[in-house]
């Protein structure tokens, strides 16, 4: 029936591809402001993760072709590559994607069976076991790390300077927000199409400003603006791309609505009170164990027993 | 809702699937093509296969009787055409069984006799006044007439299902049971005379306080059609109750009973519950016209109107005679390449595929719907998109009952309420991942019944055995109480013969206690003529009373109301001296302490 399927909803695959797609911005956006190292972590990421699949699939006596041509393991690679500190070894992120493919996916029963999402596994793996080497986001200049504006002030706020001093200093690293914006265009480009759909980006990113501005209110001087948070660090890419992934997000309308409030006030406690300057694997880990039961308390799944 | 008069809710989930009834429903109607050979199944979707009446080699006339329904729920075949039978073969069925068919040969000369049917004129109309309920519904099980809507449910059963409760609104749906079909719009515009008529006959069969014909919001023609119809009518007949038009918004599944009743009254049936609970009956459309024509002409039901869709280069709606075989259908709605397409009986959604070309069109299949042979899409895991929960009309959770099912928890799927999916196959459509889920619904479904057909025949026959051990220690026990009672009475007698004793004192007498004994039904047989034995002591008398088999328990009581106990049994035998009440009853022995 060639009119009905001209409008049946489009296959993972093709979904897939088109997600892969509108990273594109963002990345190119982290390249202007962090350099073409990024390309380097992003397509190594990405190749080592298609490599991984491969061999374990052939392992698993699986076939291997439709998981590596539907775009999904690509896309894996990509959002984990886009997190690397540009200046860290490429060895770094090739340990982190294997964790991310073999403790990700692989050990729930791949695609569809994980229960974490296999990218934020390999980069909390990276943060927890290279943590100096995922701190280089700019070139060392005169032996000192180069820091993002997110571990600049956090380094600065534990060390009992307020914000108005360490933002007059030099070696503060200045707003970059062109990552968060080209992300933010793909995310926004996903949403218009229907593949990802709005309920948990528009929560996450509202709960998280709500969250930052209380903080923000009762004491500015201690805390970075709401606004500097959002344009900050992976927030928005997490929030459209991340704790977008089906597998791992609740199903139910109202249980997607829980499940992104949940990661926007995690992130925000995180980045305040946690030991790393960014908290947005720990907190979308964290969501992403409590999904289904997101689901059973916003819908139950049975109208009978309820 | 606002625009749509008499539609009092909405139902959940559905899905706009515009743009497919285009290509089919201006188009006239086509056929009947005659095949070479009719395959006249004898089977129904529901109730017993019918009985051929016809045997190879007999010549058949138009409309003759050829198999009688096998049993209630059953549905008679007649010749659609004169023809000759050819016999008896196994034919392919939707949904992949075989069953047994009547080939018939038409006779090539009737092909002029297959003008189409000429509509109700206004005398066959009058004649409705004259006709009995009794004999309209005799004549409609007479007709062979089944749901037309898909379900092929015989038409004559529903009906009488339906009197014997009370019908308080009466639905004609003429809302298409798939988007794609075309085929009811198509027989209101050719036949909306008798469509009124036989929503008459059936109103006055079931004696509905309401009249409701429902249409969709897209079909414009049809909706005209019936009005004149209905304009007519009104005139030729102003006292009769008037009959609604209900226009409901086109939303795949609308035309799905539960969700029309949800439109019109608000009420979402449980999975359990049928319409008629309601006060509810539905009926097809073109059931409704097959039964004006059946109750007032006594014409059977031998073809009905068949959409054709999908690749072929001339889809439209087809007259088509039971039993046509598919491939003839397809050939003459220009299939190019038999080999190319795929086949489905039915629309688009909910279609079943038929590999046979040779299977024969029935009574009850509205559509056939032609794919091209393209490699089915990969399956893939699901990846919890979602995008199933929103369209699903019942509310169900369609990943979570797949999951359940595939982990054969079927109590689990129970609770989800897996018999409230009417398989629309919209999760299916929608499915990113391309899951069958519809199939494997289907198949659970079929596996639970299985399951419980297994657990019932496994309870009735532990209930079969239960209760024959049961009866058997029963009558041993009876038994059992009738011996020691007679032996009883036998040594009672004995006693009381040489001399009145004193039963109030005779605590130490060995005679009484061997009664009381006895009076429980633990003495051992004892060979005529012997002795009692001499029971001297409290330990003695409990290990004769435990000797016995049946369950003796007031005398067995051993300790300081043992004497009081053997008294009192004693006189309990002397004072029931007849056969057969051996053993106090327990409120007796309860009273005695």
């Amino acid at each position: 029936m060639t009119a009905l399927n001209l409008s049946r909803p489009i296959g993972v695959s093709a979904q897939m591809w088109r997600v892969n797609a509108a990273l594109l911005p963002g990345i190119f956006a982290l390249c202007f402001c962090f350099g073409p190292r990024v390309l380097l972590h992003v397509l190594v990421a990405s190749m080592t993760a298609v490599s991984i699949e491969a061999v374990v699939m052939r392992l698993r006596g699986l076939p291997h072709a439709p998981p590596l041509r539907d775009g999904s393991v690509v896309l894996m690679g990509l959002i984990l590559g886009c997190g690397v500190a540009p200046y860290a070894s490429p060895l770094v992120t090739i340990s982190a994607t294997g964790v991310a493919v073999l403790v990700g996916k692989h050990v729930y029963g791949g695609l569809g069976n994980n229960l974490f999402n296999p990218a934020m596994v390999g980069y909390a793996f990276m943060l927890v076991c290279f943590p100096l080497e995922s701190s280089q986001w700019r070139p060392a200049v005169d032996g000192v790390t180069g820091a993002t504006v997110l571990a600049f002030s956090h380094t600065q706020f534990s060390l009992g300077y307020l914000r108005a001093e360490f933002m007059q200093a030099p070696a503060w690293p200045g707003m970059t927000p062109w990552p968060a914006l080209g992300f933010a265009l793909g995310g926004l480009g996903l949403v218009a199409l229907r593949i990802v759909r709005w309920r948990i980006p528009v929560s996450m990113l509202l709960a998280f400003v709500v969250t930052s501005l209380v903080f923000f209110s009762m004491d500015p001087s201690t805390h970075l603006s709401p606004l500097t948070h959002l344009m900050s660090g992976s927030l928005v890419m997490a929030a459209f791309f991340v704790a977008t992934d089906p597998v791992t997000s609740p199903v139910t309308p109202r249980g997607q609505l829980l499940f992104g409030a949940g990661i926007g006030v995690l992130v925000c406690l995180l980045r305040m009170y946690g030991a790393y300057p960014d908290g947005v694997a720990f907190a979308v880990l964290m969501m992403n164990c409590s999904a289904a039961w997101l689901d059973g308390v916003a819908q139950p799944y049975s109208r009978r027993i309820s | 809702m606002t625009g749509f008069p008499g539609v009092v809710a909405d139902f959940p989930g559905g899905m706009r699937l515009p743009g497919l009834r285009e290509a089919t429903a201006d188009i006239p109607v086509r056929g009947p093509c005659l095949p070479t050979r009719l395959a006249l199944p004898l089977d129904g979707q529901v109730g017993l296969e019918a009985m051929a009446l016809v045997c190879a080699g007999e010549q058949v006339q138009r409309g003759q009787l050829i198999a009688r329904a096998g049993g209630y729920m059953g549905a008679s075949v007649h010749a659609p055409v004169a023809g000759i039978v050819e016999g008896f073969a196994q034919v392919t069925r939707p949904g992949g069984r075989r069953a047994q068919a009547i080939m018939l040969l038409p006779d090539p000369e009737q092909r002029d006799a297959l003008a189409a049917p000429i509509a109700l004129t206004a005398a066959e109309r009058s004649v409705r006044h004259g006709i009995a309920t009794e004999t309209m519904m005799a004549r409609i099980a007479e007709a062979g007439l089944v749901g037309q809507g898909g379900a092929g449910f015989p038409t004559a059963v529903k009906l009488s299902e339906g009197s014997a409760s009370a019908v308080r609104v009466l639905v004609v749906n003429a809302v298409e049971c798939e988007p794609g079909l075309t085929c009811d719009q198509r027989l209101i515009r050719d036949y909306a005379g008798d469509v009124v008529l036989g929503v008459q006959v059936l109103a006055q069969i079931t004696g509905a306080e309401r009249c409701v014909v429902a249409l969709e919001d897209d079909m414009p023609a049809a909706r005209h059609a019936l009005e004149t119809a209905l304009q007519v009518f009104a005139t030729v007949d102003p006292q009769r109750a008037p009959i609604e038009l209900l226009v409901v918004p086109s939303r795949y599944p609308s035309g799905a009973e539960r969700q029309l009743i949800q439109r019109l009254t608000g009420v979402e049936l449980k999975p359990d519950e049928l319409p008629i609970h309601h006060g509810v009956v539905v009926q097809n459309v073109a059931t409704a016209r097959a039964v004006a024509r059946a109750a007032l002409i006594q014409e059977p039901l031998t073809e009905r109107y068949v959409t054709v869709l999908g690749e072929v280069a001339q889809p439209g709606n087809f007259r088509v005679l039971n039993g046509t075989p598919a491939r003839v259908l397809l050939e003459a709605a220009g299939c190019a390449d038999l080999s190319a397409v795929r086949l489905r009986f039915g629309g688009p959604l909910t279609g079943q595929y038929v590999e046979d070309l040779e299977a024969p069109l029935d009574k009850r299949t509205a559509a056939l719907t032609v794919e091209a042979r393209i490699p089915a899409a990969t399956e893939r895991a699901c990846i919890r998109c979602g995008a199933c929960l929103p369209v699903c009309p019942s509310r169900l959770h369609p990943p979570a009952l797949d999951e359940r099912l595939r982990n054969r928890e079927f109590d689990v799927a129970l609770d989800f309420d897996l018999f409230a999916c009417i398989e629309c196959g919209l999760c299916d459509y929608v499915c990113p991942s391309r899951i069958p889920l519809v199939a494997h619904f289907r198949a659970g479904k079929r596996a639970i019944e299985r399951q419980h057909r297994l657990q019932q025949e496994a309870d009735r026959y532990r209930a079969m055995v239960a209760s024959r051990a049961g009866h058997d220690a029963r009558r041993e026990a009876l038994a059992d109480a009738r011996r020691a009672a007679r032996r009883a009475r036998r040594s009672a007698d004995r006693l009381a013969a040489p001399g009145q004793t004193d039963i109030s004192t005779a605590g130490g007498d060995a005679g009484f206690a061997s009664a009381a004994a006895a009076e429980v039904g633990a003495a051992k047989p004892r060979p005529a003529g012997e002795k009692p034995p001499v029971l001297d002591s409290p330990g003695a008398l409990r290990t004769a009373s435990y000797a016995g088999p049946s369950a003796g328990a007031q005398a067995a009581a051993p300790g300081d109301g043992l004497q009081a106990d053997i008294a009192a049994a004693v006189a309990r035998v002397r004072a029931r001296r007849r056969p057969g009440a051996g053993r106090p009853k327990a409120s007796d022995a309860e009273d005695d302490r």
